[in-house]
């Protein structure tokens, strides 16, 4: 330790320069991620180990309480599963099927560029919008499907109704969200892929799909992985989905995720120490998954380099 | 753009089916993630008893245009737009601004230990908006900035995602320009504005483009740091239209009030396009 | 799209924001930037105008005719200058409220939906009103119905006033309780439960496309509270010491709202969309059970059939009727010059005038005596005389829903019985044991 902190003193005169311009420049959003960020999660750290109701001046400290209570809390696993659910599907699902639709974009088809708009313009729609609308399109009487139910005389189902089908309906609209974002930026990569490999491949008789395994996908790895990081960070905090669609019913919690239960926990039913140790646990495990993939993937991007 | 589509599916037709599945598939593809934004256009001029008729039509019978009158004086939209484009800006640049230095400093300028530093960024991306709202009003309401502009435009002003994505695409960048910088003795500074920014110039575009639909779109946030009318942002407007549990929702008004908070950037994205698009090419994935 | 197109703007945009995070100083606030309430200044004197913050929720008609009212206490004098403040809905008032508070700030006056109140009192949030209420400026409340003061009165105190107030109200299709062979809307819940079945209409292939009664997604505990209560069951006691979510009436009223699901004489629908108010208006269903909110849409886009209201029935302790709505409160971080100004405001909120323009303009109730005098011919109508005749039978203490605990607990077992067939007497036995688990962190003393 003291050995470490030698050597950086050491190299502190040799870098000084080089080392200040670095804290220049990190400098304005550091400062605003502390005061607004940092201090936040110190401050929900201590939380979580007082019972208090935000309002009352003083908080009665319950030591790893509250912890101890969240693991006997049915609604806690609930909604970790709900979330892992929802985070997973709608990484997985629409960045596969935003990379198909990169794949049919990139083969220079006409229109290509209304193509992308379409696809890309649920992504810029107001969640809040776009969840109202979805409530009424995934409707299985007054939603246009009612007409597909119709024909072929089925019941459609109700999503919003159904405890196994409702996280679902809120899955539906985040993969219709994310793929034309997720498809933009397959089809940026695809389009720099260089293609002496491709000729080469050919030239060696591999079949297409070997060749998407083997040239495509490699080279794909980096915008894989942001998409896969950005995209699983953001798919865990989704909140406005689930307060239009369900409001985490239609049996609470069968659809309610993190930053919705942390709502209700905290503004609702003003646990505000209860609130924080699930927000810490949680905190905690998006880190360590996101370390999982900075890790994996370090070593699967720079294979292709 | 239009013209040229129509022009296109006759171009395809002729071509023939081998070079006509892609495009047909497209159409597809293109009619169900279009259907959201049809349902919502055609919903916003229905009357109610339209909406609630089971089989749904697909077009109304009476075209019902005062809806849009409605919700346009259920709440001052007019000053909801200057908010939500003053604010949307000024955040917007600030947050290009700070990432395109972070990004740099991270990729170009030594530093012991960058990688934790770079992983404490990204971490706040974790943390949802939620756990944050106490201890920042707290903060706000000691500086003064509860209902003011500052409120709404320097905490959000920070954020990991453009970072993280000019992170991605300058790391692209050829390193023999950099070294080439050094020897003539550029500063980092110099090497920034004069040779990175110009050379990444539309993937600041785009990364501009994705920050400012994000600000445009955020609820929650002006909801709470903002307590007057003429503070409020877009998005509230649908608070006003959306009703609690006595009165229940008027679709029609609740659909128009949609249309006034999503045509604008709407409009922005097809005017800028071109350019996010060649910014996402010319940066973060280049293979 | 501004992407910096020069250095300069770059370099500008950076020295600005240099100042900025330097944060030295607290600038004022842009154009249209207004200081938050609680710093609006000005001590009254002499002659100085007393500005006040109110924050309401209400979106639609309810909350305009709040800011009507707010301009018209305006003009009515010149010591008071009030600014209305919406805040969105119930929610998220509250949570406004919350954060403000938090940091010592908030309005003057403020509407407040029943599910805060206790928290709130609890935490030295709200003023105890009674000795404004009998003070020289008070209110006569020996006019107002059932035991509306209940709700707001903690250790002697009141503390929060009812304003907006609904009433359950059962809309029921005359055409088809004429078709069913029914002589008007039910007296009873027994003859509720058993009309919901004589009106429900099957197909051949056994199908059905009428039912009977159309439950609130959501919120249907609202309803079933008054049910409960009409029968003689209890859900809990008001400080919950007695939480009583499985007492044999409760067990047994939510039982029967689940045999009529089970025969397909009721629906569940969804929380959204259409819900129970779009099955009614379209003929799907026979009757909802609900509040006066609708009453407008409902009257204007049923189709096919005659929309009638009628009062909820009436059970083996007659009728007891939950209330809906908010009310409005003071709060404690009012400065004491400012708070006889705070309460001249409410008094006119609650005045005869106030409560009668604004039942008429929301489809709330004009819920006193001298309200409904003042509302004259409105309640000519027949249909607004039959929702006003709900009002002795109000029971203010709207015990369930003031605590998040009892209230979650409840509503997550009727909603698993409903939605997924669980055994009623095992998911309330659960609900009790959560209730009386998580009652913890709210009664304790802080």
């Amino acid at each position: 330790m003291s050995v470490n902190m030698h050597r950086i003193r050491t190299s502190w005169h040799k870098n000084r320069r080089e080392w200040l311009t670095f804290l220049a420049f990190v400098a304005p959003n550091f400062i605003i991620f502390a005061v607004f960020t940092y201090w936040p999660i110190i401050y929900s750290f201590y939380l979580s180990f007082v019972r208090w109701n935000f309002l009352t001046p003083n908080k009665q400290v319950v030591g790893i309480r509250n912890y101890a209570r969240l693991m006997q809390d049915d609604n806690f696993w609930e909604v970790l599963g709900n979330t892992l659910v929802y985070a997973v599907s709608v990484v997985l699902i629409a960045q596969g099927l935003a990379f198909l639709l990169a794949l049919l974009l990139n083969r220079r088809v006409k229109g290509q560029p209304f193509f992308r708009t379409v696809s890309f313009t649920p992504h810029i729609t107001t969640t809040a919008a776009a969840a109202l609308v979805f409530v009424l399109l995934l409707d299985p009487k007054l939603g246009p499907l009612s007409h597909v139910y119709n024909f072929f005389s089925i019941q459609g189902p109700r999503f919003l109704a159904s405890t196994t089908l409702a996280i679902w309906a809120i899955i539906i609209v985040g993969i219709w969200k994310e793929i034309g974002f997720a498809s933009v930026f397959f089809l940026a990569g695809l389009q720099g892929i260089n293609q002496e490999y491709y000729e080469a491949a050919r030239v060696d008789g591999a079949r297409p799909f070997a060749i998407l395994r083997h040239i495509t996908v490699p080279l794909m790895a980096p915008v894989i992985f942001f998409l896969m990081v950005s995209g699983f960070i953001q798919a865990t905090k989704v909140f406005d989905l689930v307060a239009i669609m369900t409001e985490g019913g239609p049996v609470y919690p069968s659809s309610s995720t993190y930053a919705y239960h942390l709502y209700q926990l905290a503004f609702r039913n003003f646990r505000a120490g209860y609130a924080s140790a699930f927000a810490i646990i949680f905190f905690i495990g998006v880190m360590t998954v996101t370390l999982f993939q900075l890790r994996y993937s370090k070593r699967w991007v720079d294979y292709e380099e | 753009m239009g013209s040229g589509f129509w022009h296109n599916l006759r171009y395809n037709w002729r071509s023939g089916v081998e070079a006509a599945w892609p495009f047909a598939l497209l159409t597809l593809i293109a009619i169900v993630l279009g259907m959201p934004f049809f349902w919502m256009l055609i919903t916003s001029v229905k009357p109610l008893s339209e909406i609630i008729i089971y089989p749904p039509r697909f077009l109304p019978q009476d075209v019902r245009l005062e809806n849009y009158v409605e919700a346009w004086n259920a709440a001052p939209f007019d000053r909801f737009y200057i908010n939500s484009i003053v604010t949307g800006v000024a955040t917007t640049l600030l947050q290009v601004i700070f990432a395109l230095f972070m990004a740099y400093a991270f990729v170009f300028i030594n530093f012991p230990k960058k990688d934790l530093l770079f992983l404490a960024v990204l971490a706040t991306m974790m943390i949802p908006i939620e756990m944050k709202l106490v201890p920042n009003y707290l903060l706000l309401k000691k500086l003064g900035w509860v209902n003011t502009y500052w409120a709404l435009i320097i905490p959000p002003a920070a954020h990991a995602f453009p970072v993280f994505v000019l992170y991605q695409g300058f790391k692209t960048l050829p390193i023999e320009l950099m070294d080439a910088a050094k020897v003539d003795g550029a500063t980092h500074t110099q090497t920034l504005l004069r040779i990175v920014t110009p050379m990444t110039r539309p993937l600041l575009a785009a990364v501009a483009l994705v920050s400012f639909v994000g600000r445009w779109n955020d609820y929650l946030w002006p909801l709470i740091v903002t307590n007057t009318v003429a503070m409020r942002t877009l998005p509230i407007g649908l608070a006003y239209l959306k009703d609690t549990q006595e009165g229940g929702n008027r679709w029609n008004l609740l659909m128009a009030g949609s249309v006034f908070v999503i045509v604008p950037i709407l409009i922005l994205f097809v005017f800028t396009q071109k350019q996010f698009v060649e910014g996402i090419t010319s940066g973060a994935v280049k293979g | 799209m501004k992407n910096p197109r020069s250095l300069i703007t770059l370099l500008a945009a950076l020295v600005v924001m240099l100042l900025i995070t330097a944060g030295c100083t607290a600038p004022a606030a842009p154009a249209g930037g207004e200081a938050a309430p609680s710093e609006a200044s000005a001590p009254a004197e002499g002659g100085e105008v007393i500005e006040l913050t109110y924050w309401h929720t209400n979106p639609g008609p309810a909350g305009d005719a709040q800011d009507e009212l707010v301009d018209m206490f305006n003009e009515s004098q010149d010591a008071i200058q009030v600014s209305s403040e919406f805040q969105g809905g119930y929610g998220d008032l509250a949570t406004n409220l919350l954060t403000a508070f938090a940091a010592g700030g908030g309005p003057e006056v403020s509407q407040l939906g029943t599910f805060e109140i206790r928290e709130f009192w609890k935490s030295g949030v709200l003023e105890d009103l009674t000795p404004y209420l009998n003070g020289d400026n008070g209110i006569d409340t020996s006019d107002w119905p059932g035991t509306m003061l209940d709700a707001g009165k903690f250790d002697d105190g009141i503390y929060w006033l009812p304003f907006n107030v609904a009433v359950p109200v059962l809309y029921y299709n005359k055409e088809a309780f004429e078709e069913a062979g029914i002589d008007g809307p039910p007296e009873t819940w027994d003859e509720f439960f058993e009309d919901a079945r004589k009106l429900t209409v099957k197909d051949d292939s056994g199908n059905v496309t009428r039912y009977g009664v159309a439950y609130i997604p959501g919120w249907f505990s609202w309803a079933m509270q008054s049910a409960i209560w009409s029968e003689g069951g209890e859900l809990t006691n008001k400080d919950y010491t007695n939480i009583t979510l499985n007492d044999p009436v409760v067990v047994e009223v939510v039982s029967k709202f689940k045999e009529l699901l089970d025969e397909g004489a009721a629906i569940y629908p969804d929380q959204a969309s259409g819900g129970h108010r779009g099955m009614f208006m379209n003929g799907q269903a026979a009757m909802i059970l609900d509040s006066p909110g609708p009453f407008g849409d409902i009257m204007e886009n049923s189709q096919g059939f005659t929309p009638m209201v009628a009062n909820y029935p009436a059970g083996k302790a007659g009728k007891v009727y939950n209330p809906g709505g908010g009310g409005i409160v003071m709060l404690t971080v009012t400065p004491d010059d400012k708070k006889d100004a705070a309460w001249t405001f409410m008094k006119y909120m609650l005045s005869p005038e106030s409560l009668a323009y604004y039942a008429e303009r929301s489809g709330y109730t004009a819920f006193t005596g001298a309200a409904q005098e003042a509302a004259g011919d409105l309640l000519q109508d027949e249909r607004y005389a039959t929702i006003h005749a709900a009002l002795p039978y109000l029971r203010g203490d709207f015990s369930v829903n003031m605590s998040p605990a009892v209230r979650t607990a409840f509503d997550e077992a009727w909603q698993k019985v409903f939605v997924e067939g669980a055994d009623v007497q095992q998911a309330l036995d659960e609900a009790q044991a959560k209730a009386e688990e998580n009652i913890k962190d709210e009664t304790f003393a802080p």
